[in-house]
C-alpha cells in the first residue's frame, strides 16, 4: 500500500530521466573507463603510449597488463599526419580492458613535441 | 556504475528500475542513443529484445560494421558508424572522436540495460563531467606519470600549439618515419643548421613562406628532397633551447640598456629572429596553397644546391616565386587528395 504512491512518484521522475537517455545527455561514454584506472595502470598505459607512438608501425599494437589489478590495455596507431606547425601527429586507438569484464576503445590523437615526447592532444 | 553504487541501491533502486522500464515501455521512445563528444555512437541493443546478442542496429543506429554484442549503451566491438571503415571518405581513416564500449557480458536484456544506464546516470564518477572532462583528467594522469614536469605539460598540452592537421601520410611513409626515429632517414637535406630542430623549423617556415605548406618543409627536413650525404643531426629539445636563447638575449639587451650602451641593434635583431622562430612553431597556418608532391617542392630559393637559412631569408624578402612542379602520378602524398581524417581528438 505504502509503495504505490512511491512507485507512482518514481514513475513520474523516471520519465524525464528516460528523456535524458534518449537525447544524448549520457554519461561519459567509454572515456569514463579512464576513471577506473589505478595509478599503476596509468603508469603502464602512459609508458605504452609513448612506446607505441614512437616505435609501432601503423596498425601495430603495443600492450600493457597489470597483474596486480588484472587490468590491461593497448595502443594502436592508425593514422599519421603532419600538423600546421610541421609536427608529426598520430591518431590512435586506446583499448582498455578491466578485470571485471568492462572494456572499451577510445580514440585519441597525440603529436610529437619538440622534446621528442608524444603529447596527448586535448579533445 | 561501481559495485558499491549498485549495492547501495537496494529496493529503492529496484523500484526506480522497474518504473523506468515501465516508463520506457509506455512512452515507446525511439532507440536511446549515447553521445560521446557530441557524436552519437551507438544505440542500445533493443534489437535483441533483451535477450542475447543483438545485431546492434544498422549504420544509423551506431554500428556500421559487424554489429554489436548485444549489451551496453554504446557497444559493438569498436565498430560504431562513427569510426567504421566505411563511414568516411578515406576508406581507412576514422573519426577521432568516436569510441565504443563493450560491457561485461553479452546478452543482457532491456531491464539490465536500463539498470546499467541508471547506474551510469547516478554514478558520482560519470555524472556531469562529460567525456572531455574525463579525458582531460586522464591526460593529466598520463602526463604526470610520464616523466614530464607540470610546466612541460602546460607548455605542450595545448593542441593549438601543434596546429591543425595539414596532410595525412600514407602508411609506408609513416612506417619509414618510425624506422628513422622521426628525425631523418639518412637522405637528409644539405646541412647548415644548428641541429635537426633548426633544420625542421627553418624548412617549415621556408615552405610556408613559399606557399607550399608546412608539411612540405617538415617532410623534406626529415627525408630530404634529393639524396644527400649529410647524416641527420640528432634531435634535441629545440623549443626549450630556443626559449632559453631568447630569454638570454632579452636579458642581455636589458643589461646593455641598463649600462647605457646605445648600440644594441644586433641584440635586438637576434631577439626578433628568435621570436619569429618561436612564433613559427606555434602559429597555425591556412591550408596549403600548393598541392603537389612534397618531394619535388623547390625550397632552394637561391639555387645554390642547398636549402638553408639563406633561402629562408630570401623567401621572406619575397625573392622567389613559387613554381609548383609537375606532380608525378605515383606521388604518395598529395594534400589535395590525401585521405582525410575527421578532426583529431583535439
Amino acid at each position: 500500500m505504502t509503495r504505490r504512491p512511491v512507485t507512482a512518484l518514481l514513475l513520474v521522475v523516471s520519465l524525464p530521466l528516460a528523456g535524458c537517455m534518449g537525447t544524448g545527455q549520457a554519461p561519459d561514454g567509454p572515456a569514463a573507463l579512464y576513471t577506473a584506472l589505478g595509478d599503476d595502470d596509468v603508469a603502464l598505459a602512459a609508458a605504452t603510449l609513448q612506446r607505441s607512438l614512437e616505435s609501432e608501425p601503423q596498425g601495430g599494437t603495443a600492450r600493457w597488463r597489470n597483474p596486480a589489478s588484472g587490468n590491461q590495455g593497448s595502443i594502436t596507431p592508425r593514422d599519421t599526419y603532419v600538423s600546421d606547425s610541421g609536427h608529426f601527429c598520430r591518431v590512435y586507438d586506446e583499448e582498455l580492458t578491466f578485470a571485471d569484464g568492462r572494456s572499451g576503445t577510445i580514440v585519441n590523437a597525440a603529436c610529437r613535441g619538440d622534446s621528442g615526447r608524444w603529447v596527448w592532444l586535448a579533445g | 556504475m561501481t559495485g558499491k553504487n549498485r549495492a547501495n541501491g537496494g529496493d529503492g533502486r529496484a523500484l526506480i528500475l522497474t518504473s523506468l522500464a515501465l516508463a520506457l515501455l509506455l512512452t515507446t521512445a525511439p532507440l536511446p542513443r549515447v553521445s560521446v563528444d557530441g557524436v552519437v555512437i551507438g544505440a542500445m541493443a533493443w534489437a535483441g529484445g533483451g535477450n542475447g546478442n543483438g545485431n546492434g542496429g544498422n549504420g544509423n543506429s551506431g554500428n556500421g560494421q559487424g554489429g554489436g554484442n548485444g549489451n551496453g549503451s554504446d557497444h559493438g566491438s569498436g565498430k560504431s558508424d562513427s569510426n567504421g571503415k566505411s563511414g568516411d571518405r578515406s576508406g581507412r581513416g576514422h573519426r577521432s572522436d568516436a569510441s565504443s564500449v563493450d560491457g561485461p557480458g553479452r546478452g543482457h536484456g532491456r531491464l539490465q540495460e536500463i539498470e546499467a544506464a541508471l547506474s551510469d546516470f547516478f554514478s558520482p564518477r560519470g555524472n556531469g563531467r562529460g567525456s572531455a572532462g574525463v579525458k582531460a583528467e586522464a591526460r593529466e594522469r598520463y602526463a604526470a606519470l610520464d616523466g614530464r614536469t607540470a610546466a612541460m605539460g602546460r607548455a605542450e598540452r595545448s593542441s593549438e600549439s601543434f596546429g591543425r592537421r595539414q596532410v595525412v601520410l600514407d602508411a609506408d611513409l609513416a612506417d619509414a618515419l618510425v624506422r628513422s626515429g622521426w628525425h631523418g632517414s639518412g637522405r637528409s637535406v644539405p646541412d647548415g643548421f644548428r641541429n635537426h630542430g633548426d633544420r625542421v623549423r627553418t624548412m617549415v617556415e621556408l615552405a610556408k613562406t613559399l606557399g607550399y605548406g608546412a608539411h612540405v618543409g617538415a617532410l623534406q627536413a626529415n627525408f630530404g628532397a634529393a639524396p644527400g650525404t649529410v647524416e641527420p643531426t640528432p634531435p634535441s629539445a629545440d623549443r626549450a633551447a630556443l626559449a632559453e636563447e631568447l630569454a638570454d638575449a632579452r636579458a642581455e639587451l636589458e643589461a646593455l640598456q641598463t649600462a647605457g650602451v646605445d648600440d644594441t641593434q644586433a641584440v635586438q635583431d637576434r631577439i626578433a629572429e628568435l621570436e619569429q622562430e618561436l612564433a613559427a612553431l606555434d602559429a597555425p597556418t591556412s591550408a596549403p596553397e600548393w598541392d603537389g608532391d612534397w618531394r619535388t617542392a623547390d625550397l632552394d630559393v637561391n639555387d645554390d644546391g642547398r636549402v638553408d637559412h639563406a633561402d629562408l631569408d630570401l623567401a621572406r624578402a619575397g625573392t622567389a616565386p613559387v613554381e609548383a612542379p609537375d606532380v608525378p602520378d605515383d606521388a604518395p602524398i598529395e594534400p589535395g587528395s590525401a585521405p582525410e581524417l575527421a578532426e583529431p581528438a583535439a
